[in-house]
Protein backbone atom coordinates (compact mmCIF):
# COMPACT_ATOMS: atom_id res chain seq x y z
CA UNK A 1 0.00 0.00 0.00
CA UNK A 2 2.69 1.97 0.98
CA UNK A 3 4.45 1.39 -2.24
CA UNK A 4 1.47 2.86 -4.29
CA UNK A 5 1.37 5.95 -2.34
CA UNK A 6 4.97 6.57 -2.73
CA UNK A 7 4.19 6.19 -6.46
CA UNK A 8 1.12 8.14 -6.58
CA UNK A 9 3.09 10.92 -4.49
CA UNK A 10 5.99 11.00 -7.52
CA UNK A 11 3.20 10.75 -10.11
CA UNK A 12 1.60 14.12 -8.66
CA UNK A 13 5.14 16.01 -8.31
CA UNK A 14 5.86 15.25 -12.32
CA UNK A 15 2.67 16.10 -13.17
CA UNK A 16 2.88 19.03 -11.65
CA UNK A 17 6.49 19.59 -13.37
CA UNK A 18 5.15 18.62 -16.40
CA UNK A 19 2.10 21.63 -16.55
CA UNK A 20 4.72 24.13 -15.28
CA UNK A 21 6.92 23.09 -18.26
CA UNK A 22 4.04 23.07 -20.83
CA UNK A 23 3.23 26.63 -20.35
CA UNK A 24 6.61 27.69 -21.13
CA UNK A 25 6.94 25.43 -23.86
CA UNK A 26 3.23 24.43 -25.25
CA UNK A 27 1.93 27.56 -25.19
CA UNK A 28 4.69 30.14 -24.45
CA UNK A 29 6.56 28.29 -27.86
CA UNK A 30 10.36 27.97 -25.74
CA UNK A 31 11.75 24.58 -25.85
CA UNK A 32 13.96 25.05 -22.81
CA UNK A 33 16.19 22.39 -21.34
CA UNK A 34 16.37 24.35 -17.88
CA UNK A 35 13.36 23.20 -15.58
CA UNK A 36 15.42 21.09 -13.02
CA UNK A 37 16.77 24.39 -12.19
CA UNK A 38 13.73 26.07 -11.43
CA UNK A 39 12.49 22.51 -9.50
CA UNK A 40 16.20 22.42 -7.92
CA UNK A 41 15.86 25.87 -6.93
CA UNK A 42 12.23 25.40 -5.10
CA UNK A 43 13.67 22.38 -3.72
CA UNK A 44 17.01 23.28 -2.16
CA UNK A 45 15.47 27.20 -0.83
CA UNK A 46 12.19 25.18 0.61
CA UNK A 47 15.12 22.37 2.08
CA UNK A 48 17.23 25.52 3.50
CA UNK A 49 13.78 27.29 5.25
CA UNK A 50 12.71 24.39 6.44
CA UNK A 51 15.01 23.69 8.40
CA UNK A 52 15.73 26.89 10.02
CA UNK A 53 12.12 26.10 11.41
CA UNK A 54 10.20 28.03 9.03
CA UNK A 55 6.61 26.96 8.00
CA UNK A 56 6.09 25.53 4.81
CA UNK A 57 3.98 27.56 3.15
CA UNK A 58 5.58 30.57 4.24
CA UNK A 59 8.98 28.76 2.51
CA UNK A 60 7.18 27.93 -0.22
CA UNK A 61 6.33 31.85 -1.08
CA UNK A 62 9.58 32.87 -0.59
CA UNK A 63 11.15 29.79 -2.77
CA UNK A 64 8.88 31.17 -5.04
CA UNK A 65 10.00 35.12 -5.23
CA UNK A 66 12.99 33.87 -5.00
CA UNK A 67 13.37 31.56 -8.12
CA UNK A 68 11.29 34.04 -9.96
CA UNK A 69 13.47 36.75 -9.13
CA UNK A 70 16.51 35.30 -10.34
CA UNK A 71 16.18 32.43 -12.44
CA UNK A 72 12.98 33.77 -14.36
CA UNK A 73 14.25 36.94 -14.85
CA UNK A 74 17.75 35.14 -16.51
CA UNK A 75 15.43 32.84 -18.77
CA UNK A 76 13.70 35.48 -19.52
CA UNK A 77 16.21 37.54 -20.72
CA UNK A 78 17.39 34.95 -22.78
CA UNK A 79 14.03 34.27 -24.06
CA UNK A 80 13.62 38.37 -24.86
CA UNK A 81 17.23 38.02 -27.46
CA UNK A 82 17.57 34.37 -28.71
CA UNK A 83 14.75 32.58 -30.58
CA UNK A 84 14.41 28.66 -31.03
CA UNK A 85 17.47 26.44 -31.00
CA UNK A 86 19.58 29.23 -29.67
CA UNK A 87 17.20 29.62 -26.49
CA UNK A 88 17.69 26.28 -26.36
CA UNK A 89 21.26 25.84 -26.01
CA UNK A 90 21.34 28.70 -23.77
CA UNK A 91 19.34 27.29 -21.10
CA UNK A 92 21.12 23.77 -21.58
CA UNK A 93 24.60 26.57 -20.72
CA UNK A 94 21.99 27.81 -17.58
CA UNK A 95 20.99 24.26 -16.68
CA UNK A 96 24.57 23.08 -16.29
CA UNK A 97 25.91 26.64 -14.47
CA UNK A 98 22.89 25.84 -11.91
CA UNK A 99 24.39 22.20 -11.63
CA UNK A 100 27.76 23.50 -10.99
CA UNK A 101 26.61 25.79 -8.55
CA UNK A 102 24.34 23.12 -6.67
CA UNK A 103 27.16 21.00 -6.54
CA UNK A 104 30.05 23.12 -4.91
CA UNK A 105 28.80 25.75 -2.87
CA UNK A 106 28.75 23.73 0.24
CA UNK A 107 27.96 26.54 2.59
CA UNK A 108 24.81 26.57 1.42
CA UNK A 109 23.96 23.38 -0.41
CA UNK A 110 26.14 21.15 1.46
CA UNK A 111 27.36 20.29 -2.05
CA UNK A 112 27.31 16.77 -3.10
CA UNK A 113 26.64 14.92 0.11
CA UNK A 114 23.01 17.01 0.00
CA UNK A 115 20.76 18.49 2.48
CA UNK A 116 19.27 15.78 4.65
CA UNK A 117 16.78 15.58 7.91
CA UNK A 118 14.28 18.05 5.97
CA UNK A 119 11.26 18.10 8.16
CA UNK A 120 7.94 17.07 6.61
CA UNK A 121 5.98 20.38 6.28
CA UNK A 122 3.43 21.37 8.75
CA UNK A 123 0.46 22.91 8.10
CA UNK A 124 -1.75 24.68 10.86
CA UNK A 125 -0.31 22.72 13.56
CA UNK A 126 -0.61 19.12 11.64
CA UNK A 127 2.30 17.29 10.72
CA UNK A 128 1.67 15.91 7.46
CA UNK A 129 4.45 13.20 7.80
CA UNK A 130 2.93 9.87 7.02
CA UNK A 131 2.58 9.25 3.44
CA UNK A 132 -0.99 9.10 3.58
CA UNK A 133 -1.34 12.51 4.43
CA UNK A 134 1.35 13.52 2.61
CA UNK A 135 -0.81 12.12 -0.27
CA UNK A 136 -3.43 14.63 0.98
CA UNK A 137 -1.26 17.88 0.20
CA UNK A 138 0.40 16.64 -3.17
CA UNK A 139 -2.98 16.15 -4.23
CA UNK A 140 -4.26 19.47 -3.07
CA UNK A 141 -1.56 20.91 -5.33
CA UNK A 142 -1.86 18.96 -8.37
CA UNK A 143 -5.55 19.73 -8.13
CA UNK A 144 -4.61 23.37 -7.71
CA UNK A 145 -2.20 23.14 -10.79
CA UNK A 146 -5.06 21.18 -12.95
CA UNK A 147 -7.80 23.18 -12.01
CA UNK A 148 -5.95 26.55 -12.87
CA UNK A 149 -4.63 25.38 -16.20
CA UNK A 150 -8.14 24.32 -16.98
CA UNK A 151 -9.29 27.88 -16.84
CA UNK A 152 -6.59 29.32 -17.69
CA UNK A 153 -6.19 27.75 -21.08
CA UNK A 154 -9.33 29.74 -22.11
CA UNK A 155 -8.50 33.32 -21.11
CA UNK A 156 -7.53 35.75 -23.17
CA UNK A 157 -3.62 35.34 -21.62
CA UNK A 158 -3.13 32.11 -22.55
CA UNK A 159 -4.35 32.85 -26.46
CA UNK A 160 -1.97 36.23 -26.47
CA UNK A 161 0.65 33.61 -25.47
CA UNK A 162 -0.37 31.59 -28.00
CA UNK A 163 -0.04 34.55 -30.57
CA UNK A 164 3.24 35.12 -29.43
CA UNK A 165 4.80 31.64 -30.07
CA UNK A 166 3.31 31.80 -33.23
CA UNK A 167 4.16 34.96 -34.40
CA UNK A 168 6.13 37.66 -32.40
CA UNK A 169 6.56 40.27 -34.89
CA UNK A 170 2.96 40.29 -35.87
CA UNK A 171 2.19 40.49 -32.27
CA UNK A 172 4.40 43.81 -32.07
CA UNK A 173 2.89 45.29 -35.05
CA UNK A 174 -0.35 45.01 -33.31
CA UNK A 175 0.28 47.03 -31.03
CA UNK A 176 1.39 45.19 -28.24
CA UNK A 177 4.55 43.65 -26.09
CA UNK A 178 5.68 40.40 -26.69
CA UNK A 179 8.06 40.30 -23.82
CA UNK A 180 5.45 40.88 -21.28
CA UNK A 181 3.51 37.78 -22.26
CA UNK A 182 6.67 35.74 -22.52
CA UNK A 183 7.35 36.85 -19.36
CA UNK A 184 4.13 36.08 -17.84
CA UNK A 185 4.74 32.20 -19.20
CA UNK A 186 8.27 31.79 -17.81
CA UNK A 187 6.75 33.40 -14.50
CA UNK A 188 4.10 30.64 -14.11
CA UNK A 189 6.44 28.37 -15.03
CA UNK A 190 9.09 28.81 -12.71
CA UNK A 191 6.12 28.90 -9.58
CA UNK A 192 4.44 25.46 -10.67
CA UNK A 193 8.23 24.10 -10.70
CA UNK A 194 8.72 25.24 -7.87
CA UNK A 195 5.84 24.04 -5.81
CA UNK A 196 6.96 20.63 -7.36
CA UNK A 197 10.45 21.26 -6.02
CA UNK A 198 9.11 22.10 -2.76
CA UNK A 199 6.67 18.97 -2.54
CA UNK A 200 9.83 16.76 -3.26
CA UNK A 201 12.32 18.23 -0.92
CA UNK A 202 10.20 18.04 2.03
CA UNK A 203 8.68 14.49 0.82
CA UNK A 204 12.18 12.89 0.07
CA UNK A 205 13.64 14.46 3.32
CA UNK A 206 16.85 14.55 1.29
CA UNK A 207 17.98 16.19 -1.52
CA UNK A 208 21.14 16.34 -3.76
CA UNK A 209 22.72 17.67 -7.01
CA UNK A 210 21.79 14.58 -8.86
CA UNK A 211 18.80 15.13 -8.91
CA UNK A 212 18.80 18.19 -10.87
CA UNK A 213 20.49 17.65 -13.63
CA UNK A 214 20.34 17.63 -16.87
CA UNK A 215 18.97 14.21 -17.43
CA UNK A 216 16.08 15.80 -14.77
CA UNK A 217 15.28 18.29 -17.59
CA UNK A 218 15.21 15.97 -21.03
CA UNK A 219 13.19 13.67 -18.51
CA UNK A 220 10.66 16.41 -18.18
CA UNK A 221 10.44 18.12 -21.72
CA UNK A 222 10.15 14.63 -22.96
CA UNK A 223 7.28 14.08 -20.69
CA UNK A 224 5.69 16.96 -22.33
CA UNK A 225 6.42 15.82 -25.82
CA UNK A 226 4.91 12.32 -25.33
CA UNK A 227 1.80 13.84 -23.84
CA UNK A 228 1.32 16.59 -26.20
CA UNK A 229 2.21 20.14 -25.46
CA UNK A 230 -0.37 22.82 -25.47
CA UNK A 231 -3.35 21.39 -23.73
CA UNK A 232 -3.88 20.01 -20.11
CA UNK A 233 -4.74 16.90 -21.10
CA UNK A 234 -0.78 16.12 -22.33
CA UNK A 235 0.90 16.63 -19.48
CA UNK A 236 -0.90 14.30 -16.82
CA UNK A 237 -0.46 11.72 -19.67
CA UNK A 238 3.13 12.19 -20.45
CA UNK A 239 3.79 11.51 -16.56
CA UNK A 240 1.81 8.69 -15.93
CA UNK A 241 3.28 7.16 -18.67
CA UNK A 242 7.19 7.70 -17.57
CA UNK A 243 6.27 7.43 -14.32
CA UNK A 244 3.95 4.12 -14.18
CA UNK A 245 5.27 2.32 -17.33
CA UNK A 246 9.07 1.34 -15.29
CA UNK A 247 6.99 0.47 -12.61
CA UNK A 248 5.48 -2.50 -14.34
CA UNK A 249 8.89 -3.93 -15.39
CA UNK A 250 9.31 -4.63 -11.64
CA UNK A 251 7.12 -7.37 -12.52
CA UNK A 252 8.95 -8.46 -14.90
CA UNK A 253 11.92 -9.82 -12.71
CA UNK A 254 14.59 -8.70 -14.64
CA UNK A 255 17.89 -8.61 -12.88
CA UNK A 256 19.14 -5.82 -11.45
CA UNK A 257 21.82 -4.90 -13.50
CA UNK A 258 19.65 -5.18 -16.78
CA UNK A 259 16.58 -3.32 -15.14
CA UNK A 260 17.85 0.04 -15.61
CA UNK A 261 19.74 0.03 -18.75
CA UNK A 262 16.42 -1.96 -20.11
CA UNK A 263 14.08 0.71 -18.55
CA UNK A 264 16.65 3.31 -20.53
CA UNK A 265 15.88 1.34 -24.00
CA UNK A 266 11.98 1.58 -23.47
CA UNK A 267 11.80 5.38 -22.66
CA UNK A 268 14.31 5.83 -25.79
CA UNK A 269 11.34 3.27 -27.83
CA UNK A 270 8.46 5.26 -26.73
CA UNK A 271 10.15 8.52 -27.49
CA UNK A 272 11.13 7.33 -31.37
CA UNK A 273 7.58 5.75 -31.63
CA UNK A 274 5.86 8.96 -30.50
CA UNK A 275 8.26 10.61 -32.84
CA UNK A 276 7.54 8.56 -36.10
CA UNK A 277 3.82 8.26 -35.94
CA UNK A 278 2.90 11.34 -33.71
CA UNK A 279 5.22 14.05 -33.83
CA UNK A 280 2.96 16.65 -31.79
CA UNK A 281 2.66 14.41 -29.24
CA UNK A 282 -0.77 11.92 -27.84
CA UNK A 283 -2.69 14.83 -27.67
CA UNK A 284 -0.92 17.53 -28.88
CA UNK A 285 -1.95 20.31 -31.45
CA UNK A 286 1.30 22.12 -32.16
CA UNK A 287 4.32 20.83 -32.87
CA UNK A 288 7.88 21.52 -31.77
CA UNK A 289 9.62 23.87 -34.31
CA UNK A 290 13.14 23.55 -32.97
CA UNK B 1 -7.72 67.41 -46.70
CA UNK B 2 -5.50 66.87 -43.47
CA UNK B 3 -2.00 64.93 -44.14
CA UNK B 4 -1.75 61.83 -42.45
CA UNK B 5 1.65 61.43 -42.74
CA UNK B 6 4.39 63.89 -43.63
CA UNK B 7 7.98 62.74 -44.37
CA UNK B 8 10.79 65.55 -44.94
CA UNK B 9 14.21 64.54 -46.01
CA UNK B 10 13.89 60.51 -45.07
CA UNK B 11 16.90 58.96 -46.00
CA UNK B 12 18.70 55.98 -45.31
CA UNK B 13 22.05 53.98 -46.15
CA UNK B 14 23.92 50.52 -45.61
CA UNK B 15 27.47 51.47 -45.79
CA UNK B 16 27.25 52.81 -49.23
CA UNK B 17 24.40 51.54 -50.67
CA UNK B 18 21.45 54.24 -50.17
CA UNK B 19 18.92 52.63 -49.83
CA UNK B 20 15.98 55.69 -49.34
CA UNK B 21 17.41 58.63 -50.79
CA UNK B 22 16.11 62.42 -49.25
CA UNK B 23 12.53 61.52 -49.73
CA UNK B 24 9.76 64.25 -49.15
CA UNK B 25 6.98 62.77 -49.47
CA UNK B 26 2.84 63.35 -47.74
CA UNK B 27 -0.30 61.08 -47.75
CA UNK B 28 -3.36 62.77 -47.08
CA UNK B 29 -6.35 61.16 -44.94
CA UNK B 30 -9.02 59.07 -46.83
CA UNK B 31 -6.81 58.18 -50.04
CA UNK B 32 -5.16 55.53 -51.91
CA UNK B 33 -1.56 56.18 -52.66
CA UNK B 34 0.31 53.75 -54.94
CA UNK B 35 4.09 53.66 -55.61
CA UNK B 36 5.45 51.46 -57.87
CA UNK B 37 8.97 50.63 -58.63
CA UNK B 38 11.71 47.15 -59.61
CA UNK B 39 13.27 45.19 -57.19
CA UNK B 40 15.75 46.63 -54.95
CA UNK B 41 14.14 50.27 -55.48
CA UNK B 42 14.10 50.97 -51.62
CA UNK B 43 9.88 50.41 -51.67
CA UNK B 44 10.49 47.82 -48.83
CA UNK B 45 12.96 50.15 -46.79
CA UNK B 46 10.95 52.88 -47.15
CA UNK B 47 8.32 50.87 -45.59
CA UNK B 48 10.71 49.35 -42.85
CA UNK B 49 11.47 53.02 -41.81
CA UNK B 50 7.81 54.16 -42.14
CA UNK B 51 6.59 51.67 -39.25
CA UNK B 52 9.56 51.79 -37.44
CA UNK B 53 11.51 48.27 -38.23
CA UNK B 54 14.11 50.63 -39.28
CA UNK B 55 15.74 53.66 -37.99
CA UNK B 56 16.39 56.52 -40.60
CA UNK B 57 19.79 58.66 -40.56
CA UNK B 58 17.85 62.19 -40.68
CA UNK B 59 15.19 61.67 -38.40
CA UNK B 60 11.84 63.53 -40.02
CA UNK B 61 8.77 61.51 -40.16
CA UNK B 62 5.79 63.91 -39.01
CA UNK B 63 2.26 60.99 -38.11
CA UNK B 64 -0.30 63.08 -37.94
CA UNK B 65 -2.65 59.93 -36.91
CA UNK B 66 -4.61 59.94 -34.24
CA UNK B 67 -6.89 56.45 -33.23
CA UNK B 68 -10.79 57.56 -32.63
CA UNK B 69 -12.67 54.92 -32.15
CA UNK B 70 -11.31 54.03 -28.42
CA UNK B 71 -11.70 50.70 -26.55
CA UNK B 72 -14.49 50.96 -23.98
CA UNK B 73 -12.69 50.31 -21.17
CA UNK B 74 -9.73 52.63 -21.56
CA UNK B 75 -9.19 54.80 -19.10
CA UNK B 76 -9.57 58.55 -20.66
CA UNK B 77 -6.76 59.85 -19.08
CA UNK B 78 -4.27 57.16 -19.85
CA UNK B 79 -4.63 58.87 -23.69
CA UNK B 80 -1.64 59.79 -24.80
CA UNK B 81 -1.49 61.90 -28.21
CA UNK B 82 1.55 62.26 -30.04
CA UNK B 83 2.81 65.02 -31.49
CA UNK B 84 6.44 64.99 -31.38
CA UNK B 85 8.32 63.38 -34.58
CA UNK B 86 6.84 59.73 -35.19
CA UNK B 87 10.44 58.56 -35.84
CA UNK B 88 10.87 58.56 -32.00
CA UNK B 89 8.34 56.13 -31.63
CA UNK B 90 8.62 52.51 -31.71
CA UNK B 91 6.79 49.93 -33.60
CA UNK B 92 4.07 49.74 -30.80
CA UNK B 93 3.61 53.16 -30.49
CA UNK B 94 2.81 53.64 -34.11
CA UNK B 95 0.36 51.11 -33.96
CA UNK B 96 -1.73 53.11 -31.10
CA UNK B 97 -1.21 56.24 -33.25
CA UNK B 98 -3.37 54.25 -35.90
CA UNK B 99 -0.37 52.86 -38.11
CA UNK B 100 -1.35 49.47 -39.95
CA UNK B 101 1.17 47.51 -41.77
CA UNK B 102 0.42 44.55 -43.97
CA UNK B 103 3.83 42.11 -44.62
CA UNK B 104 4.35 40.70 -48.00
CA UNK B 105 4.29 36.89 -46.44
CA UNK B 106 0.81 37.29 -45.08
CA UNK B 107 1.16 37.19 -40.87
CA UNK B 108 -1.33 34.97 -38.90
CA UNK B 109 -1.15 33.36 -35.72
CA UNK B 110 -1.18 29.89 -36.97
CA UNK B 111 -2.38 28.09 -34.43
CA UNK B 112 -5.53 30.39 -33.65
CA UNK B 113 -8.47 30.41 -34.85
CA UNK B 114 -9.86 32.73 -37.46
CA UNK B 115 -11.88 34.23 -35.14
CA UNK B 116 -9.43 34.32 -32.22
CA UNK B 117 -7.03 36.19 -34.76
CA UNK B 118 -9.32 39.16 -34.88
CA UNK B 119 -9.79 39.32 -31.10
CA UNK B 120 -5.94 38.48 -30.50
CA UNK B 121 -5.41 41.43 -32.66
CA UNK B 122 -7.63 44.39 -30.56
CA UNK B 123 -6.00 47.43 -29.83
CA UNK B 124 -4.31 46.75 -26.21
CA UNK B 125 -5.80 47.50 -23.38
CA UNK B 126 -3.86 50.44 -21.80
CA UNK B 127 -2.65 51.65 -18.63
CA UNK B 128 -4.35 51.14 -15.53
CA UNK B 129 -5.52 47.95 -17.26
CA UNK B 130 -4.70 45.41 -13.99
CA UNK B 131 -7.24 47.99 -12.36
CA UNK B 132 -9.61 48.38 -14.65
CA UNK B 133 -9.40 44.16 -14.44
CA UNK B 134 -9.65 43.45 -11.37
CA UNK B 135 -12.42 45.91 -10.17
CA UNK B 136 -14.84 46.75 -13.47
CA UNK B 137 -15.32 43.58 -14.37
CA UNK B 138 -18.43 44.76 -15.93
CA UNK B 139 -16.95 47.01 -18.05
CA UNK B 140 -14.20 44.35 -19.05
CA UNK B 141 -17.31 41.89 -20.23
CA UNK B 142 -19.23 44.80 -22.59
CA UNK B 143 -15.81 45.24 -24.24
CA UNK B 144 -15.73 41.86 -24.96
CA UNK B 145 -19.09 41.73 -26.13
CA UNK B 146 -18.37 44.60 -28.43
CA UNK B 147 -15.71 43.37 -29.87
CA UNK B 148 -16.69 39.91 -30.78
CA UNK B 149 -19.81 41.41 -32.28
CA UNK B 150 -16.84 44.05 -34.54
CA UNK B 151 -15.37 40.66 -35.22
CA UNK B 152 -18.16 38.87 -36.67
CA UNK B 153 -18.89 41.79 -38.75
CA UNK B 154 -16.09 42.33 -40.29
CA UNK B 155 -15.47 38.53 -41.18
CA UNK B 156 -18.32 38.84 -42.50
CA UNK B 157 -17.82 41.92 -44.97
CA UNK B 158 -14.52 39.89 -45.77
CA UNK B 159 -16.47 36.70 -46.49
CA UNK B 160 -14.52 34.40 -43.96
CA UNK B 161 -17.24 34.00 -41.49
CA UNK B 162 -18.00 30.53 -42.87
CA UNK B 163 -14.16 29.60 -41.91
CA UNK B 164 -14.53 31.53 -38.57
CA UNK B 165 -13.50 28.22 -36.31
CA UNK B 166 -11.07 27.04 -38.61
CA UNK B 167 -7.21 27.53 -37.45
CA UNK B 168 -5.23 30.27 -39.50
CA UNK B 169 -2.63 27.59 -41.33
CA UNK B 170 -5.92 25.96 -42.83
CA UNK B 171 -6.92 28.67 -44.79
CA UNK B 172 -5.29 29.85 -48.34
CA UNK B 173 -2.35 32.29 -48.79
CA UNK B 174 -4.92 34.70 -50.10
CA UNK B 175 -7.46 33.93 -47.54
CA UNK B 176 -4.66 34.48 -44.66
CA UNK B 177 -3.50 37.84 -46.74
CA UNK B 178 -7.81 38.85 -46.08
CA UNK B 179 -7.50 37.33 -42.70
CA UNK B 180 -4.12 39.75 -41.86
CA UNK B 181 -6.13 42.66 -43.31
CA UNK B 182 -8.94 42.14 -41.63
CA UNK B 183 -6.75 41.99 -38.17
CA UNK B 184 -5.34 45.27 -39.37
CA UNK B 185 -9.38 46.51 -39.52
CA UNK B 186 -10.18 45.56 -36.07
CA UNK B 187 -6.96 47.27 -34.70
CA UNK B 188 -8.75 50.22 -36.38
CA UNK B 189 -5.72 51.18 -38.02
CA UNK B 190 -6.06 54.89 -39.89
CA UNK B 191 -3.27 54.69 -42.22
CA UNK B 192 -2.93 51.44 -43.50
CA UNK B 193 0.50 50.09 -45.62
CA UNK B 194 0.31 47.50 -47.66
CA UNK B 195 3.20 45.62 -48.98
CA UNK B 196 2.30 43.86 -52.54
CA UNK B 197 -0.85 42.89 -51.43
CA UNK B 198 -1.57 41.66 -54.58
CA UNK B 199 1.37 39.26 -55.56
CA UNK B 200 0.82 35.88 -55.37
CA UNK B 201 -3.19 35.26 -55.18
CA UNK B 202 -5.60 34.60 -57.73
CA UNK B 203 -7.74 37.18 -59.91
CA UNK B 204 -11.06 36.81 -58.49
CA UNK B 205 -9.19 37.54 -54.83
CA UNK B 206 -7.49 40.42 -56.13
CA UNK B 207 -10.81 41.94 -57.40
CA UNK B 208 -11.95 41.07 -53.67
CA UNK B 209 -8.84 42.38 -51.97
CA UNK B 210 -9.58 45.71 -54.58
CA UNK B 211 -12.68 46.15 -53.63
CA UNK B 212 -12.45 45.62 -49.69
CA UNK B 213 -9.59 49.02 -49.98
CA UNK B 214 -12.13 50.84 -52.05
CA UNK B 215 -14.72 50.15 -49.53
CA UNK B 216 -12.50 50.95 -46.21
CA UNK B 217 -11.05 54.22 -48.14
CA UNK B 218 -14.46 55.06 -47.86
CA UNK B 219 -14.50 55.00 -44.69
CA UNK B 220 -11.88 56.61 -44.32
CA UNK B 221 -8.73 54.93 -43.28
CA UNK B 222 -5.49 55.99 -45.80
CA UNK B 223 -3.91 52.91 -47.90
CA UNK B 224 -0.30 53.16 -48.64
CA UNK B 225 0.57 50.45 -51.21
CA UNK B 226 3.76 49.39 -52.91
CA UNK B 227 3.81 47.16 -56.36
CA UNK B 228 5.66 45.78 -59.36
CA UNK B 229 2.63 46.17 -61.54
CA UNK B 230 1.11 49.89 -62.80
CA UNK B 231 -1.54 48.17 -64.04
CA UNK B 232 -3.12 47.36 -61.17
CA UNK B 233 -2.36 50.24 -58.96
CA UNK B 234 -3.98 52.58 -62.09
CA UNK B 235 -7.15 51.88 -61.32
CA UNK B 236 -7.06 51.78 -58.00
CA UNK B 237 -5.40 54.48 -56.53
CA UNK B 238 -5.51 58.17 -56.41
CA UNK B 239 -1.99 59.18 -56.87
CA UNK B 240 0.81 57.18 -58.15
CA UNK B 241 4.40 57.79 -57.39
CA UNK B 242 7.48 55.80 -58.75
CA UNK B 243 10.12 54.87 -56.90
CA UNK B 244 13.95 54.37 -58.52
CA UNK B 245 17.08 53.81 -56.38
CA UNK B 246 15.87 55.26 -53.77
CA UNK B 247 14.27 58.38 -54.95
CA UNK B 248 10.53 59.36 -55.04
CA UNK B 249 9.62 60.65 -58.06
CA UNK B 250 7.26 63.23 -57.49
CA UNK B 251 6.34 64.31 -60.98
CA UNK B 252 4.66 61.12 -61.86
CA UNK B 253 1.35 61.61 -60.62
CA UNK B 254 -2.04 59.90 -61.77
CA UNK B 255 -4.88 62.17 -61.53
CA UNK B 256 -4.45 64.81 -59.14
CA UNK B 257 -2.54 67.47 -58.89
CA UNK B 258 1.24 67.33 -57.11
CA UNK B 259 1.31 68.97 -53.58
Amino acid sequence: MNYLIHILIFLQIYIILAFSLNIKTGYGGMFSLCQAVFYGTGAYVTAILLLNGFNFIFALVIAILINVLFNGIVVFYLAKRLRELYFTLATLAFQIIFYGIIYNWIKLTNGPYGITGIPKPIICNIEFSSPISFLLISTFFVLLTIIFFYFFHKTYLSKMIEATRDDEIWVNSLGKNPNRYKFVSIALSVIFATISGALYASYISYIDPSSFTINESILILTMVLIGGSGNIYGPITGAAIYILLPEFLRFLNFPDHLAANFQMILYALILLLIIRFKPSGLFGKFEFKS
Amino acid sequence: MSVALQIEDLSKHYDGIVAVDNVNFAIKLKTITGIFGENGAGKTTFFNLISGYEMPDKKRIRLNLRFIELPVYTPVSSIKIFDKNADLLTVRERCLLGLGRLFQKPRVFNELTVIENLLMSNKPIKKNSLLVFLFKYRVVKRAKIINSIKAVKLLKEFSLYSKKDDKAFKLSFGERKLLSLCCLMMNNSKLVLLDEPFAGINTMMIKKLINLIKHYKNKGVAFLIIEHKYNILADLCDYIYEMKSGKINLSHINRLTSY
